[in-house]
């Protein structure tokens, strides 16, 4: 038996990740309120990075048979894309709607399709299921860390 | 950077978008030409590849000379419930996604255009081959969506 991921709670990730940012100014989203850690602009683009690399994997899962998944470095990814020059804004509605069509998808799915796997060069093999719950926890954790400095800007 | 290809590149941006503008749900999902795609099938493998076209460019500029993957598209087209999805969130997901790699490109200089990385199928790849393959790919598909939007007289 493979237990269905919790499909509401991924998708309502986008609704999440604007809120944990709402009435933010440009200044509070690019400081660095916990030194030597990410700004919350960081953590806004690196979602929407991750998710569209994340959202992608799932479509192999889906779609083609036992794929290669390939990891990807995020310290990499967050050191050398510009994240400042990114727009924030651009980033939520790229999460938000992503997140939102491919819950179009998984709805479409019959029950087993959660056990298809795919193979992760570091990990090895991984479900379909599971990979749906790991990007909600993914987010949810570092939402805590947005929150976190939020607090620490007094908002 | 500043040179012609981003401003193609930036120029798509909005294209598909056009593209769609003022097509009813029955009109982007018949199929004006028998055995090939809707108009429809056409704007959420866009949004697709446009994501994947973006990883792959995130991936050559970040890492060092990383893999790049092929995708089978039949297989995605016919898997991912694309009837089910929205066309204009498809046509927003490619305009955001393309602004977001705008601002990257921009902030490299022009020599970063020669990182590469190893397409599975294609073979070696640099930056700036993977920016002309996002473009003129674009660029093949909206030139059908063109003809079947005439086709339906629109």
């Amino acid at each position: 038996m493979n237990a269905l991921p919790d499909i509401t709670r991924f998708e309502a990730g986008g609704d999440a990740l604007r809120a944990a940012v709402a009435g933010l100014s440009a200044e509070e989203m690019l400081a660095f309120p916990v030194p030597g850690t990410w700004s919350i602009h960081q953590i806004v683009v690196h979602m929407a990075d991750s998710d569209a690399i994340g959202i992608h994997r799932m479509k192999r899962i889906v779609a083609e048979e036992n794929p290669l998944l390939i990891g990807y470095d995020e310290s990499k990814f967050t050191a050398g894309l510009f994240y400042e020059a990114q727009s924030a804004e651009a980033a939520l509605t790229l999460f938000d709607l992503n997140r939102k069509e491919f819950a179009k998808v998984l709805r479409r799915l019959p029950a087993e399709a959660f056990g298809r796997v795919g193979c992760h060069n570091e990990r090895g093999l991984i479900k379909l299921g599971e990979t749906v719950d790991h990007y909600a926890e993914h987010l949810e954790h570092h939402l805590r860390f947005v929150y976190e400095k939020r607090k620490k800007l007094g908002r | 950077m500043e040179n012609e290809l981003i401003q193609r590149y930036e120029a798509g941006a909005t294209a598909l978008r056009d593209a769609l503008a003022g097509l009813s749900r029955e009109e982007l999902l018949a199929f004006p030409i028998p055995g090939t795609w809707s108009i429809q099938q056409i704007a959420i493998h866009l949004a697709d590849t446009e994501t994947v076209f973006a990883a792959r460019m995130k991936w050559v500029i970040a890492e060092d000379e990383p893999p790049l993957q092929a995708m089978d598209e039949n297989r995605w087209t016919a898997g991912l419930a694309y009837e089910q999805q929205s066309a204009a969130d498809a046509a927003e997901l490619v305009r955001l996604t393309r602004k977001q790699m705008v601002s990257v490109l921009r902030a490299l200089p022009e020599a970063a255009l020669q990182r590469a990385g190893t397409h599975t199928v294609a073979g070696r790849k640099t930056l700036k081959e993977l920016v002309e393959k996002a473009v003129d790919h674009q660029d093949h598909h909206l030139k059908f969506l063109l003809e079947k939007r005439k086709k339906l007289g629109k």
